[in-house]
């Protein structure tokens, strides 16, 4: 973090910024439009979406809405985390804002057989498992017979039914399970890994972001409310962590993390920055407060990669 | 070392389903017909080793669709199924070859040069149980099977075949045509057709800088070619993050080039850029030679028809359909239980 700091620090030039921003830690939504097409240029892992039409903010360009970033890879439960000293950031003073662990910022490939070391008594079965005789089981090479048509359901996972499906063996296909892999091992690092939509909205109330979480696990199946708070770090989990509609999409329910905080937080990292003589710019807000979050959900693998120019 | 495809994945955003149940109950009602569907796909991913994947998010039956910045075009179809009878005995095989074949018609008819987002074409077939949120479906990426005696070398790193200063300037040129940075592109921004492209790379000592063109300019460049030393290449953008292997897209853009561009020999670059924008490099992309026994035309009046392949497996690695169940975040009697 210290480093992050410093990376930040270096990048900041002093250029005129709003006064609340820097007294309050708040944003005006032109301001979070500005901190936004940063992020999206800098990350392209991230985009502006529309939302739905009905939820449409005046405030905002249409065609910039809220921020997205999907499929972001969680792979491991908060509770699996080691906390320890060298893990946290030194938190300044009294505050303990920034609970912020270095591998959430995964920078590197090489990170990934460590992770796949410690998460690897939480995966089951992370090979595809073969099932002899099924008829589902027909990667590459194999002349399976089509299944019964009148197999009762699909409905349980646990039951395969091919529904007549048959493909010959194709050796030109790569079958290697559906998780991620390491790319430096892909035939033994394969990671099954749950997965996050991410959203960055604008609460015009408390004038700042706030983050919108939908997961998924291994099978693609959305996480209830609980399996979620798994990936939220045991200080706010039920706290600041609760279940709402997405106030830009219709019918679909996301974890948010509460706002009331963030400004305030928000203002002691300005403050931070301030103290080594550098000034916080409103247009890099969210690489700052995407840093900050990082402390919520600290396994949740978004980019905010502080990339310099050439 | 034998050079493979690693496939696409699907990967659907929660509101997709219900933007489709929407479009269902008010739009389709009972007809069982094929939906166009819009999706995009990301460039490998080597921070994270993701897998390839074809978004679908909810913005995928809109016809006025925007691939969001940076992301590449897929086009595909739906077909929503009123029972799960009607899904169960649809005949898969059949659509999928279809599907395929239809693929194929583009393909060899050069019409997809004009369009190259078809290449990357996908199909889901879905029941949703709407009342319960819940919907079983299954996608394939249909890809054509190169004829027998096709050949592949393994992929050799881009830096280790290409110098230093033409692997720089096929980024930066790819750069300047998709509108990397901020600027609006030469091709658009929309990333529609920059999926697939032609490098024209000049011999080593003639000094001009290496092109990025559509593929639909092989046509004419094609026909003046004879009189210069340059190379023609072809290119896409790869998903694929394995040094060993390249992308699901390389399959049909090899079919392309032998029966459209009436290629028998040739070379493909999977292109893997990194950084995304005016910082970025592309040392991760990777080259392989292809070779063909004979010409396209020698067998398509003999009416040459590729193998079709691409059912999606489920996440045991079986041919399934898999099923999602959005109760927890849709149902809003659960969702009352649980608000705070």
């Amino acid at each position: 973090m210290q480093s992050f700091l410093h990376g930040v620090a270096e990048y900041l030039t002093p250029v005129k910024t709003s006064s609340s921003f820097r007294e309050k830690g708040v944003l005006t939504p032109e301001e979070f439009v500005a901190a936004g097409d940063l992020l999206v240029l800098r990350c392209p892992s991230w985009s502006w979406e529309k939302g739905d039409k009905s939820k449409l903010r005046s405030y905002l360009p249409e065609d910039k809405q809220y921020l997205i970033t999907r499929n972001v890879p969680c792979r491991q439960r908060v509770r699996g985390l080691e906390y320890n000293d060298e893990d946290e950031m030194e938190a300044d003073g009294d505050s303990d804002w920034l609970k912020t662990h270095k591998n959430h910022e995964s920078e590197a490939i090489s990170d990934l057989p460590e992770i796949s070391d410690r998460i690897g008594n939480l995966n089951v079965d992370d090979e595809a498992p073969k099932v002899e005789g099924s008829p589902c089981d027909a990667p590459a090479g194999s002349d399976a017979p089509p299944a019964g048509a009148n197999s009762s359901t699909t409905d349980t996972a646990d039951v395969c039914d091919s529904m007549g499906v048959v493909e010959e063996g194709d050796t030109m296909t790569l079958w290697q399970g559906k998780g991620y892999m390491s790319v430096q091992a892909p035939d033994d690092n394969i990671l099954k890994t749950r997965t996050y939509d991410v959203c960055i909205t604008y609460d015009k109330y408390y004038q700042t972001p706030r983050v919108w979480l939908f997961g998924y696990d291994e099978d693609r199946n959305p996480l209830t409310p609980d399996q979620i708070f798994e990936d939220i770090s045991q200080d706010h989990a039920h706290k600041t962590v609760t279940i709402e509609s997405h106030p830009h999409l219709d019918g679909v329910a996301y974890a948010s993390i509460h706002p009331c905080r963030h400004a305030g937080t928000m203002k002691k990292i300005v403050d931070h920055l301030a103290e080594s003589g550098k000034e916080g710019r409103s247009d890099q807000y969210m690489f700052l407060f995407l840093k900050f979050i990082s402390s919520v959900i600290p396994t949740i693998e978004y980019d905010f990669t502080f990339q310099m120019d050439a | 070392t034998k050079m493979q495809f690693q496939p696409f994945q699907s990967y659907v955003e929660a509101p997709f389903w219900q933007k489709l149940s929407t479009h269902k109950l008010e739009n389709l009602r009972l007809s069982e017909n094929n939906v166009t569907l819009h999706a995009h796909y990301a460039p490998a991913d080597f921070k994270h080793g993701k897998p390839p994947s074809i978004c679908v998010d909810r913005m995928s039956l809109d016809q006025e669709y925007v691939v969001p910045p940076g992301q590449f075009a897929a086009t595909g179809m739906v077909r929503i199924f009123n029972t799960m009878e009607s899904f169960r005995e649809f005949d898969k095989n059949q659509f999928l070859k279809d599907s395929g074949l239809e693929l194929w018609r583009l393909i060899s008819s050069g019409e997809a040069l004009q369009n190259p987002s078809v290449l990357s074409k996908f199909t889901l077939l879905t029941f949703g149980d709407l009342k319960n949120f819940k919907f079983t479906y299954w996608f394939s990426f249909p890809g054509l099977c190169a004829p027998d005696g096709m050949q592949m070398s393994a992929p050799r790193p881009l830096p280790s075949s290409w110098s230093e200063a033409l692997t720089g300037q096929l980024f930066k040129s790819f750069a300047d045509v998709a509108g990397y940075g901020g600027s609006p592109g030469a091709w658009g921004n929309s990333g529609a057709n920059l999926g697939y492209f032609l490098i024209r790379k000049p011999s080593e000592d003639c000094g001009k800088p290496l092109e990025v063109l559509p593929l639909k300019a092989w046509r004419e460049v094609s026909s003046c070619s004879e009189s210069t030393a340059d190379e023609w290449i072809l290119g896409f953008v790869d998903p694929c993050p394995l040094p060993q292997a390249v992308g699901w897209p390389a399959r049909n853009l090899v079919m392309l080039a032998w029966s459209a561009l009436g290629l028998t020999k040739f070379s493909v670059v999977a292109f893997r850029p990194q950084g995304g924008v005016s910082s970025g490099g592309c040392p991760k992309s990777v080259v392989f030679d292809v070779s063909f026994p004979e010409p396209y035309e020698s067998v398509s009046s003999a009416g040459f028809e590729p193998k079709v392949v691409g059912w999606e497996r489920d996440s045991k690695n079986r041919l399934a359909p898999r099923v999602i169940d959005l109760s927890p975040m849709m149902d809003p009697n659960v969702l009352t239980e649980t608000a705070v």
